[in-house]
């Protein structure tokens, strides 16, 4: 469900950005970029079994 | 560069977008692999890649909009970096098949680094940046380029939203959650009994309640062996749904080779093994293929479970 939210913000930003006003498609953006940030903080909790 | 050469490299760019998040999905469909969360992230950041080239297209070239390239590209290659690193050991098969040898969020991380040079190249050309009186007037394939990126991420909101309905997406996602709404199953109503014959010369307590002997077993027990192909990912949720769910005691163990996972149950007739197999572990999301094994006779002492 949250993936869904997250292609219809950046579907809407995208439209908005063609026919709208390029302020407020950033704002859009930015709500989206967040999300994925969001996003990958859940989903991302693996441990990487790595060493440098 | 000229102001409208670069935009027409924009609306190249936008085809490249599209066909990127067009082939993800004919892998999706084609072989079955549902996309896991950080695939769908990398998707996203595809799509969120658009959002410059589509501002240029309608504005006019502008450093800002490559800007917001190379922001959307490192977030997308900060994703696919991470799952590379997932399944960088040696010995790691990584998840999802492989296109001319490499994984497909390798392909994902090499294909933001490209944006990311892209949009770097474009900067180094001033020329399209000097003012226009108006805005761009836009060939139809250009704006056709737009269409086509918007109606893919459109489809990309179905699509997740199929696989993963109304809830929070799995981790490991075996199954579109709103085209198979898993069910109570009906193996429950063929619970088969399992009886544990004893011997009766020697004390249950002795030889503990679940032990038996050769020959008593044979005559009430079948044993069954069924090897279990999963999907890509799958094995282990088939394999705890098995042991938490079996009508029937089940040992599960995972395996190499063409099967994923080896399952040992013990039934009294072929009707109980036919439930077991065709209804119960075929009915689990996630089982590809089954191949079947009833013993005939065990040799040696043995207990059952």
């Amino acid at each position: 469900m949250e993936f869904a939210v997250l292609f219809l913000v950046f579907t809407i930003a995208l439209c908005l950005a063609f026919w709208g006003r390029e302020r407020v498609a950033l704002w859009v953006f930015s709500i989206g970029m967040v999300g994925i940030a969001a996003l990958y903080r859940h989903h991302a909790t693996d441990v990487l079994t790595l060493s440098f | 560069m000229t102001r409208s050469f670069a935009i027409s490299m924009n609306a190249l760019a936008l085809y490249a977008i599209a066909a990127i998040l067009l082939a993800a999905f004919y892998f999706q469909l084609a072989l079955g692999e549902l996309p896991c969360p950080l695939c769908l992230l990398q998707r996203v950041a595809f799509a969120a890649l658009a959002f410059g080239p589509i501002l240029t297209l309608r504005h006019g070239p502008c450093p800002r909009h490559y800007g917001l390239v190379i922001i959307a590209a490192l977030f997308g290659a900060t994703i696919a970096a991470r799952q590379v690193f997932l399944h960088i050991l040696p010995g790691d098969p990584g998840y999802g098949s492989s296109l001319l040898g490499l994984h497909y969020y390798s392909w994902a991380f090499l294909c933001f680094a490209a944006a990311i040079l892209a949009a770097a190249v474009m900067l180094l050309f001033d020329r399209q940046f000097e003012p226009a009186p108006s805005a761009p007037i836009l060939r139809p394939i250009e704006k056709m380029a737009v269409w086509l990126v918007i109606g893919v991420t459109l489809l990309n909101c179905a699509s997740v939203l199929v696989e993963c309905g109304f809830a929070a997406c799995p981790d490991n996602p075996v199954a579109y959650r709103l085209l198979s709404e898993p069910s109570e199953p009906s193996w429950r109503a063929v619970r088969p009994q399992i009886m544990i014959v004893t011997r009766t010369a020697v004390p249950t307590w002795l030889i503990g309640p679940k032990t038996a002997s050769r020959s008593d077993q044979e005559a009430t027990m079948k044993t069954l062996f069924v090897m279990v192909k999963c999907d890509l990912g799958a094995a282990d949720s088939v394999g705890n749904i098995i042991v938490d769910k079996s009508p029937a005691q089940a040992e599960v163990y995972s395996t190499t080779g063409r099967y994923d996972l080896l399952v040992k149950a013990s039934f009294n007739d072929v009707d109980e093994i036919a439930a077991y197999v065709q209804t119960f572990i075929h009915g689990i999301p996630g089982v590809k293929d089954t191949y079947t094994f009833v013993s005939f006779r065990a040799y040696g002492d043995f207990t059952v479970f």
